[in-house]
């Protein structure tokens, strides 16, 4: 064989080993105008935003769409303008009425009317997609001129701003999506045509047009020069699908995403403090209790109910199996929200006090007993690991006499026999639709209760008194009283904790917002 | 061998109709709630949503009404919409199996070469220090768990020494080749994209290594077997004696008579993973028929499962077809009449 040959083979080879392994500058410091996140995007079933109610559904939409009002971190519980610069309720809380902004353009651009806040909130409502039970409120919407928009409810709601937030409401440019087949009317649900056009194209008016959307492979959205808001940093942003958080881990330490978005807390916390890499923690909107089935011996007995929310070492649970990464709460509503202070949350905590629990067992006349705990195996909340909670509850309440079997289930099917009422004992959350008091009003209504076998008449008087209430301040005092009725001795939630959301982001990049629900202001995000 | 052709095409009907009934069975038989999962907790409590849900999947008809229904359209062609994304599942198909294909190939086929060399090797030179590699190989490769080697080459061979990219198909934001095939390989070159051809290459390398170890394994240890097996006949003695060189007796007489076992381990070893694989698939971030699996499975998209249980049973029987014919060519005893 040619000797030459053979020699420069070897340089070549040793020039691209040296090249690929030799390159000290992270990935990110080389793509200033780019940015890449690694997240799983598997639960996107379709970016069409009148469709898609699936948590990275949403996180697609917030870029590419606006909607009439907007919540931003870390105020998330205020309503500000998006494309409505201002509006006004009547006293009932029925007829909402918006004036939009005038300078407001779609990606096609074609100037946002109210005519397409009137196509929008229509095709959201009667295309019976995931999400259209959030619009089934809508009576009517009607165009008072190319500027405003009337939307008449039902009957009276006070939440219906900041349901307006959430991204099934986001507005699309009509004329484009009618071109592609888009029905607004009655029927849509088997006349609109348009869903799969939305997998390659965008209609909206964010500050981020979609070129790409692949399954489980990525996203590519690109910066829109007509956004009528702040001009974004970055030209171009990637969502990369990594299924694996331990992979997002590495792929944000070598510098090949700037953001990991699912990672859970062992991962977060071996990343503290590496150098060129900075963690971001947030309130999640999880919020964690414990189910506990009133039909059933042991829990029919209301001091048994009781006495487990004494025997519960909550502390523990936040140190040992968050980490620190999150905190107790007393009610099922997120701290520091409309109608549950700060100063609520912590008088209605229960101590831990196993020699109350114990009392309350023997007063309870129970010594022993046995009864089953199913959880969504695998699950993590924020930063809470499921599995590991269910072993921790079930130490700590063999302390009282009480055996927990653990029976864990997969997701789909506990989901299903919680909704039939089936468990015992089950491990439950709640994340809401949209930042109101109003979405976490479900436990005495009965669509969460009844899976208890619980009823709570009084319960139910105040949420829906709050829902129709325009008064903020009525609607807080309404609502505390409502989280005091949960928190009562013999109701049957033990209410756990709140995670929070953990990030991994590189050293060098700012103005990051986290929204429990819309997560990142990508608008905002740039590079120090 | 038309005829014998024609006659297995016909067997394999009935093979496939079952695979659709036990499908059907088990997605329709679940413990889970169907309309639930789809639907979501909260729009399950609006009876309209309900109503239309199951009117538009047919799920208010009796359950033998709903098979019927199902197989008159797969006669059709038409394998049904899948219920998570509304799009055709073939369409859907046809998005995810030209990368398991592509994966599936390539392993294989490295699998085969390293596997049968190896296996050759050990045999001709039994208990040297390479049949004792061939036989740690091959032990290691059938032992060692997937997930937990692809982890650890994620970690050891991206991560520590940045000499593979990260997981995915091509480089971040780079279009994949306009589509004609599907598979990345084929398709920039078809377009003369010698570029992209490379970097979809460079991602190839740790999943084929992960899966390939896997086949490595199988292959070797079944080559060394049926090759001792082979070089003890009387033929081999004849060949010696005849004064025939080592090469030529080795390939043409001792590897052509032990190749019947080593193509049916072979063909097994393809068609598993052309059924895809969801642990290689998920740590390495391949949008491939398994991950299709395992996320209709989780969303009980029973159509899309169907669909997906429909073409691995498919896989099965053409694989399965073309090893007997292989068979035929390798060894000209085997004749079908």
């Amino acid at each position: 064989m040619n000797v030459r040959w053979i020699r420069s083979a070897v340089v070549i080879a040793a020039a691209v080993f040296v090249a690929t392994s030799l390159n000290m500058l992270p990935a990110s410091a080389q793509r200033t105008d780019v940015l890449i996140i690694a997240k799983d995007i598997s639960d996107i079933r379709t970016p069409d935003p009148s469709k898609s109610y699936d948590i990275s559904g949403v996180f697609l939409q917030f870029p590419v769409y606006s909607r009439l009002v907007r919540q931003r971190a870390p105020n998330f519980w205020k309503v500000d303008p998006d494309l409505a610069e201002s509006w006004s309720v009547s006293s009932d809380a029925r007829v909402y009425t918006f004036k939009l902004r005038s300078d407001a353009v779609f990606h096609a651009g074609n100037p946002a009317t109210a005519e397409d806040v009137r196509f929008s909130l229509l095709r959201a409502k009667n295309i019976k997609g995931y999400g259209s039970f959030l619009a089934d409120p809508i009576k009517s919407v009607e165009v008072l001129d190319p500027r405003t928009v009337r939307i008449e409810l039902n009957d009276p709601d006070a939440s219906f701003l900041a349901a307006l937030t959430a991204g099934v409401f986001s507005i699309v440019d009509s004329k484009t999506v009618k071109a592609q087949g888009g029905v607004e009317a009655v029927g849509a649900d088997t006349n609109d045509k348009a869903e799969q056009w939305f997998n390659t194209s965008s209609a909206g008016s964010g500050p981020y047009r979609l070129i790409r959307y692949t399954r489980e492979t990525e996203i590519v959205l690109e910066r829109f020069d007509r956004y009528f808001g702040p001009k974004p940093f970055f030209r171009q942003i990637i969502i990369r699908h990594v299924k694996d958080p331990s992979t997002q881990a590495l792929m944000v330490q070598r510098g090949d995403a700037d953001l990991a978005l699912d990672l859970s807390v062992d991962q977060a916390e071996s990343l503290m403090g590496k150098p060129g890499i900075q963690v971001f923690e947030d309130p999640s909107a999880w919020t964690v209790y414990l189910g506990l089935n009133t039909s059933l011996a042991p829990w029919n007995n209301p001091k048994v109910r009781q006495a487990v929310k004494y025997a519960i070492d909550y502390d523990a649970i936040v140190k040992q199996i968050m980490r620190g990464h999150g905190r107790r709460i007393s009610s099922i509503m997120m701290p520091a929200m409309l109608g549950f202070t700060e100063t609520q949350n912590r008088a209605l905590l229960y101590p831990f006090d196993s020699t109350k629990a114990t009392a309350l067992m023997r007063e309870a006349g129970v010594s022993r007993a046995s009864v089953s705990l199913t959880w969504a195996s695998g699950a993590n909340y924020g930063a809470l690991p499921l599995d590991r909670l269910a072993q921790k509850l079930r130490t700590d309440l063999e302390k009282i006499g009480i055996d927990l079997r653990l029976e864990p289930l997969q997701q789909s099917i506990f989901l299903t026999q919680y909704r039939q009422g089936k468990p015992e004992t089950a491990i439950g959350f709640w994340f809401p639709d949209f930042m109101d008091p109003d979405n976490w009003s479900y436990f005495v209504t009965g669509f969460i209760n009844r899976r208890l076998r619980w009823e709570s008449p009084d319960g139910q008087r105040l949420v829906e008194e709050a829902r129709m209430t325009g008064n903020a301040q009525q609607r807080a005092s309404l609502y505390a009283q409502y989280n005091e009725l949960l928190a009562a001795p013999d109701s049957p939630y033990v209410f756990l904790v709140q995670p929070t959301n953990l990030t991994a982001a590189r050293a060098d990049l700012a103005n990051f917002r986290y929204h429990p629900l819309f997560f990142l202001e990508f608008e905002l995000l740039r590079r120090k | 061998m038309l005829r014998y052709l024609l006659r297995r095409l016909i067997i394999s009907v009935p093979t496939l109709i079952g695979i659709t009934l036990i499908t059907f069975l088990i997605s329709h038989l679940l413990p889970a709630d169907l309309v639930l999962i789809n639907l979501g907790d909260r729009a399950a409590q609006n009876r309209e949503l309900v109503r239309g849900f199951r009117e538009r999947w047919g799920l208010d008809r009796p359950l033998g009404i709903q098979y019927v229904v199902y197989l008159g359209s797969l006669v059709r062609g038409n394998l049904g919409t899948s219920i998570s994304t509304h799009r055709p599942v073939l369409t859907e198909l046809a998005l995810s199996l030209p990368a398991t294909i592509e994966l599936a190939t390539l392993s294989t086929i490295v699998a085969f070469i390293i596997g049968i060399g190896l296996g050759i090797l050990a045999a001709i030179r039994r208990d040297s220090w390479i049949d004792w590699l061939a036989r740690t190989v091959s032990i290691v490769g059938v032992a060692v768990p997937t997930f937990w080697f692809a982890i650890l080459l994620v970690s050891i061979v991206y991560f520590h020494l940045g000499w593979a990219p990260p997981p995915g198909r091509l480089t971040v934001g780079l279009a994949p080749p306009e589509r004609i095939t599907g598979m990345y390989l084929v398709d920039s070159l078809l377009h003369g994209r010698v570029d992209l051809f490379l970097d979809a290459l460079h991602h190839f390398v740790l999943p084929v290594i992960v899966l390939a170890t896997v086949g490595v394994g199988y292959v070797t240890r079944i080559t060394r077997a049926s090759m001792l097996q082979a070089l003890q006949q009387d033929y081999i003695r004849t060949a010696q004696a005849k004064g025939l060189g080592q090469l030529v007796i080795v390939l043409r007489h001792a590897l052509r008579n032990a190749l019947i076992p080593i193509l049916t381990v072979g063909g097994t070893l393809y068609a598993q993973l052309l059924s895809g694989t969801v642990l290689t698939e998920t740590i390495f971030s391949w949008p491939g028929l398994g991950r299709y699996a395992f996320s209709s499975a989780a969303s009980l998209d029973f159509p899309a499962v169907m669909g997906v249980a429909l073409f691995v049973g498919v896989f099965y029987l053409m694989i399965n077809l073309l090893v007997d014919m292989l068979y035929a060519l390798v060894n000209p005893r085997i004749r079908y009449g």
